[in-house]
């Protein structure tokens, strides 16, 4: 439906609708004091007639009067056309009656003596024309004639014309005042809505370029801030997003360019000129170490490809997490030992998972922690049963504390926490990144606390019982 | 020892090639899955080292007419692909081994090695280079007689190395042999094992047993200089 589409249309039928019942409303008020007013007018006209018709018949005192009477009452009445009197003694003996015109049969009088009151006025209808009345009994002072009856009618076509025009007035004024309400809310509406358009075309400008755009809040008003409030909260968190994947994109090629500039000018000067044989060898040599991390860093980038395609399923094999730490700080001993650390393990537990992935997760953190620690220093892998269902593995490390803006970044990849990239002995930053794909694989997740003397990393696995 | 090398790469075939036959090996190279399964089927060959991705008939149609042929010899697939399903599908296709592009020439001279050797070699309890001697039953390892101590790793080390003479053994191969640890070691943890072994058995003797192939790992091997 248009109408569900459009909040303009449906404000602007909503304005019209309003207006026109405020409009009938109004109508039918002023339409009802019109008419009561008339009738007061009409009554006035008719009480006026009555009280006339009262005097002359009290005038009557003698036969002779009786005689003259419509007479009198007839020139009472010139230039009033528009006016009927019927005049009749008590036996129903016509005295006086306007000549071409009958009232109605039911039109009889109540055996009274007081004069007649508005409520007493009747309304009725003989063809097209309307006629407005009274019937009343006035006492005589004539003997033999205690009362006579008095008819009196008012022909208010004038009136009646009137009304009709007035009604055709209201009626023009409903409907003009119906479109007119109309199009004031269409137009409203459209000036109401200006700020979603204003938001519109801010929005249409946020392009990859102008990620940093957000909908001036100030200026939007307040029914608008909660959707100017999400929106801009949408934007920051693409744009978070955006530079994280454009930081990647721009480490991967930087990251890539060394090694291959390496082995670009290596080869270009040793084919330069003639050398001796161990002179080749040795740039061969020294190319395929640089091929080697090279190989590395493209066996890590598809790993971390597959796992935020979702396409990395962690096994499900038990897998003993004591004697894989074990085997672990067996294999980095002498690592550790050259380096003056010892490493310490404690605790039991096992997970389902991947035993290869969670072995590469732990060595990431185990020869990360070793590599952080000064000589004489001990590193920790503690195994803790957070309860029933979940696994903690605790790596920790003393050393200097990560300062805090350093340790969100530090599951980026390519991140690393010394600024001089290129500075890292060996491996390319990927090390973190990939425990933590390796971590939501297996439905656990990781984190990183670091203080003045020691950091810890935890990873929290969905424990077997 | 024959070997049939299918591989389109022309570069590849061609230090493949030239790698297997002065590791010792007689190699024939096809450049299309149609040549290679004609020459498979028709010659006889102790390994076949087959890509995936080939012209003509890809790698698995050519191993699945070898073995629909009744053709027993191991395969060993060479890809750029490393996707389970490609790894599941080889192997039930019968494919004996199967290496990932970019791979370390001496992990696939190792390799066929091994698919060569697979059931041939009766383990000898004793094994010597030089005047090094390793008894594995006694697990005991002397050099010019003198007892050598040895921590179990050191000891499954230099078992390796000594099971392995003169292939280059890479130190992921060797982290996964001796300490099943089945990743890339950013560290270099396999150098100080090796380090600290090479101060065993080697520092104070002569000749020299280990030694580092630069960009490739270490070999155990006797040269005469």
């Amino acid at each position: 439906m248009i109408l569900q589409r459009s909040i303009t249309l449906r404000l602007a039928l909503l304005f019209a609708l309003a207006t026109m019942l405020l409009l009938a409303g109004i109508g039918y008020f002023l339409n009802r004091s019109v008419e009561s007013h008339l009738a007061d007018m009409d009554w006035g006209e008719i009480h006026g007639k009555w009280e006339l018709t009262q005097n002359l018949i009290e005038e009557i005192h003698t036969p002779t009067d009786l005689a003259a009477f419509p007479q009198l009452l007839e020139g009472a009445l010139v230039g009033h056309p528009e006016l009927f009197v019927t005049v009749k003694d008590q036996t129903g003996k016509i005295l006086y009656a306007t000549s071409g015109f009958s009232f109605p049969q039911q039109f009889v009088a109540k055996d009274m003596n007081a004069p007649p009151t508005f409520s007493a006025m009747t309304t009725w209808h003989d063809g097209e024309h309307m006629f407005r009345g009274t019937v009343a009994t006035i006492a005589s002072n004539l003997a033999g004639h205690p009362r006579f009856t008095v008819e009196i009618a008012l022909e208010n076509d004038e009136h009646q014309h009137f009304l009709d025009h007035f009604h055709r007035l209201l009626l023009t004024a409903l409907l003009f005042g119906m479109t007119a309400a109309g199009a004031l809310g269409w137009f409203i509406a459209r000036r109401g809505l200006l700020p979603v358009r204003d938001m519109a075309a801010v929005a249409r400008n946020i392009s990859v370029a102008h990620l940093n755009e957000r909908l001036p809040f100030d200026s939007v008003p307040m029914e608008l801030r909660d959707l100017a409030m999400a929106f801009n909260g949408m934007l920051s968190r693409l744009e978070d997003s955006f530079h994280r994947l454009t930081d990647f994109s721009s480490d991967i090629a930087h990251e890539l360019r060394t090694p291959i500039n390496n082995l670009m000018v290596q080869s270009q000067v040793a084919l330069s000129q003639a050398r001796n044989t161990e002179q080749y060898q040795d740039v061969i040599a020294s190319n395929l170490e640089e091929f080697d991390r090279l190989a590395r860093m493209i066996a890590d980038m598809l790993f971390l490809a597959k796992a935020d395609n979702g396409l990395m399923v962690a096994g499900r094999q038990q897998v003993d997490l004591e004697t894989e730490i074990e085997r672990l700080a067996e294999f980095f001993s002498p690592f550790a030992e050259d380096r003056g650390v010892t490493i310490i393990t404690t605790g039991v537990g096992t997970v389902t998972g991947d035993r290869i992935m969670l072995q590469r997760a732990i060595a990431n953190l185990l020869s990360n922690a070793i590599t952080h620690t000064a000589p004489g220093g001990q590193v920790q892998i503690r195994l803790i049963n957070e309860s029933a269902a979940l696994l903690r593995v605790e790596v920790e490390n003393p050393g200097k504390a990560i300062p805090v803006e350093q340790l969100g970044r530090i599951f980026d990849r390519f991140y690393r926490l010394d600024p001089a990239r290129g500075a890292a002995p060996d491996g390319v930053g990927l090390g973190l990144a990939i425990t933590k794909s390796i971590v939501i694989a297996h439905k656990g997740y990781i984190a990183v606390s670091s203080d003045y003397n020691a950091t810890v990393f935890t990873i929290t696995l969905p424990a077997t019982s | 020892m024959k070997i049939l090398i299918v591989e389109d790469e022309p570069k590849t075939g061609t230090y493949l090639k030239q790698g297997l036959t002065e590791a010792g090996f007689i190699t024939d190279l096809a450049v299309t899955g149609t040549d290679g399964q004609y020459l498979a089927l028709t010659e006889t060959f102790d390994l076949i080292i087959l890509d995936v991705m080939l012209p003509g008939i890809n790698g698995w149609d050519v191993l699945r007419a070898l073995r629909a042929a009744g053709k027993s010899m191991p395969v060993l697939f060479l890809t750029a692909r490393d996707q389970v399903d490609d790894r599941v599908k080889g192997l039930e296709l019968g494919a004996d081994d199967y290496l990932v592009k970019p791979f370390a020439f001496s992990e696939l001279l190792a390799r066929v090695r091994t698919l060569l050797r697979r059931g041939k070699v009766v383990e000898p309890d004793t094994l010597t280079i030089a005047d090094l001697e390793v008894n594995f039953v006694r697990r005991r390892a002397s050099r010019s007689g003198q007892r050598i101590d040895l921590t179990a790793k050191e000891f499954m080390l230099l078992t390796l190395f000594l099971q392995r003479q003169g292939e280059v053994l890479s130190r992921t191969l060797i982290a996964s042999q001796v300490w099943d640890m089945n990743f890339d070691s950013d560290t270099n943890v396999v150098e100080v094992a090796i380090r600290r072994l090479r101060a065993k058995i080697d520092d104070t003797f002569e000749p020299k047993l280990i030694h580092t192939v630069r960009g490739m790992g270490y070999v155990m091997e006797l040269r005469n200089q």
